[in-house]
């Protein structure tokens, strides 16, 4: 093939694999700058390591994100159809892995995990101490399911109202549920409900003054013409524990 | 410098026009219109995002794929079609450099892979208008689409650019395309490989993933100057080193 031998084309490859080898490293701040531009990696490790071997692989480096996730949540809701809680657990991780993009897979997934599944695991009535222990365990699935959400998607409101809601539906834990809504209520797409329930925890915890410095901290940020903004629901609650700390 | 120009344009013109020809450009076009328009269909079956962003995003990945196969197929059947048919002898007999036939070759190439990404763009660009304006949302910015495409077509030249290296020592297109492919994936995967271990090595390739046309789609502003610029920088540098590898080696090559 080469005019001068092998010995030329020894001496090619080397030179090619030493050029490859110094562009590279030399091209590595321009593939930082250039990184921006892409997802982030550790991300897409994780999305290839878990679709290894589910037929998913090949469409995610093709860029069909979109339509692999669609179909395991498919899957997934099949699997839920027949209460399989592996399977259901399992399809429900390949679709966030398959497109973390979607908060409707992971609150509706975390939804699974932390409510139907503990109904699936006690069939028939079982003492309180052992369904205490599987709403645990549930919840414990469905908080570290959402803690990932939140390390691929950043500080998100939906995601702290829905750890904020298992909290306190599931592990009855006030506590937890309070700093889960105030975590919900300082970002800035937050729902303005987030701050008034995160309120009534305080109360329901027997803080009232903290409750009332949070509703007038509150009523400070409310615009004035959103009717979601509920003012004089808020403005009614902060009169009701100005009169219970009078009271006092 | 002039003239060489002149007869790279020359040799990518007629490459172009050779690759309208073939029929795999055809059935690649025909299934990504088809692809395209099935979408419509397919967003009853899409459950996480928006259905405009799903159009987008499907829209984007069937380009990607189907635009990596022509590449790679295309890019060696035209230059195997020459050598094999002695029409590549009649053009070298000719003043015409090796290189510059090669460059040719490559911006022939490059300009179908335009044609493709832009033609596949404009329609999928035509149904997210559409069904936006059914919908009453504009769920996809345009402009931001548009440039998702741009670097997918930058992510395309470039799986043609090496491909077209293995073209030109390889013995049959069936060998080119599968390796030009095969080169494809591992510069897909680059990004995966650990700071270290026996894979490392695999850091002197190419990294295909930082041509995340999704991710552009995906992020509601369009990227930054800085950001556009070292991707281009990157890929015209890649560009440079494999088409100046793939000259010396046809340089040397004997008929």
């Amino acid at each position: 093939m080469f005019s001068n031998g092998a010995n030329s084309k020894g001496w090619f490859l080397v030179i090619a694999v030493v050029v490859l080898v110094a562009v590279g490293w030399l091209l590595q701040p321009v593939e930082r700058l250039a990184g921006a531009l892409a997802a982030r990696q550790e991300f897409r490790h994780d999305q290839m390591m878990a679709s290894a071997g589910h037929g998913g692989a090949l469409a995610l480096l093709g860029g069909m994100r979109s339509m692999v996730a669609s179909g395991w949540w498919l899957r997934a809701n099949l699997a839920w159809e027949k209460r399989d809680l592996a399977a259901t657990t399992a399809l429900i991780d390949l679709t966030v892995v398959a497109d973390e993009r979607p908060l409707y897979f992971w609150l509706n997934g975390a939804r699974i995990l932390a409510n139907d599944m503990p109904e699936w695991r006690m069939a028939g009535p079982v003492p309180r101490a052992y369904r205490s222990v599987v709403n645990e365990q549930q919840a414990q699935v469905a908080l570290r399911f959402l803690e990932r959400g939140l390390r691929w998607h950043g500080p998100r409101a939906e995601l702290y109202i829905e750890m904020a809601n298992i909290h306190l539906r599931r592990r009855s834990d006030v506590e937890e549920a309070a700093r889960y809504y105030r975590l919900a209520a300082e970002q800035p797409d937050a729902p303005y409900y987030a701050a008034r329930i995160h309120a009534e925890l305080l109360r329901e915890l027997r803080r009232p003054t903290e409750a009332l410095a949070w509703l007038r901290h509150v009523l400070n940020t409310l615009p004035e013409g959103d009717e979601l903004a509920r003012r004089d629901v808020v403005i009614e609650r902060i009169q009701l524990l100005e009169q219970e700390a009078a009271a006092l | 410098m002039k003239a060489s120009f002149g007869r790279v344009r020359v040799i990518a013109r007629q490459t172009l026009g050779e690759a309208l020809r073939l029929r795999l450009t055809l059935l690649l076009a025909v299934i990504g219109a088809g692809l395209v328009l099935v979408t419509l269909q397919l967003r009853e079956f899409n459950f996480g995002s928006a259905e405009l962003k799903f159009i987008g995003d499907f829209g984007l990945g069937a380009m990607g794929g189907l635009g990596t196969l022509l590449a790679a197929l295309a890019t060696a059947q035209l230059f195997f079609n020459e050598i094999q048919g002695r029409v590549a002898y009649c053009v070298l007999t000719r003043p015409v450099r090796r290189w510059e036939y090669l460059w040719g070759k490559f911006a022939g190439v490059a300009a179908l892979l335009a044609l493709f990404v832009a033609s596949l763009g404009g329609l999928i660009a035509v149904l997210l208008l559409g069904r936006g304006a059914q919908l009453g949302v504009t769920g996809v910015s345009i402009p931001i689409f548009f440039c998702a495409c741009a670097v997918l077509w930058l992510k395309l030249t470039l799986v043609a650019a090496m491909t077209l290296l293995v073209c030109t020592y390889a013995g049959s297109a069936l060998f080119a395309s599968c390796a030009g492919l095969i080169m494809a994936v591992i510069a897909q995967v680059r990004p995966f490989v650990g700071g270290s271990g026996g894979m490392l090595w695999l850091r002197a390739w190419p990294n295909l993933s930082l041509f995340d046309a999704e991710s552009v789609l995906a992020s509601a502003q369009p990227p930054a100057f800085g950001v556009i610029a070292g991707v281009v920088a990157y890929w015209a540098v890649y560009v440079a080193v494999f088409g100046t590898f793939a000259s010396y080696v046809f340089k040397r090559r004997e008929f």
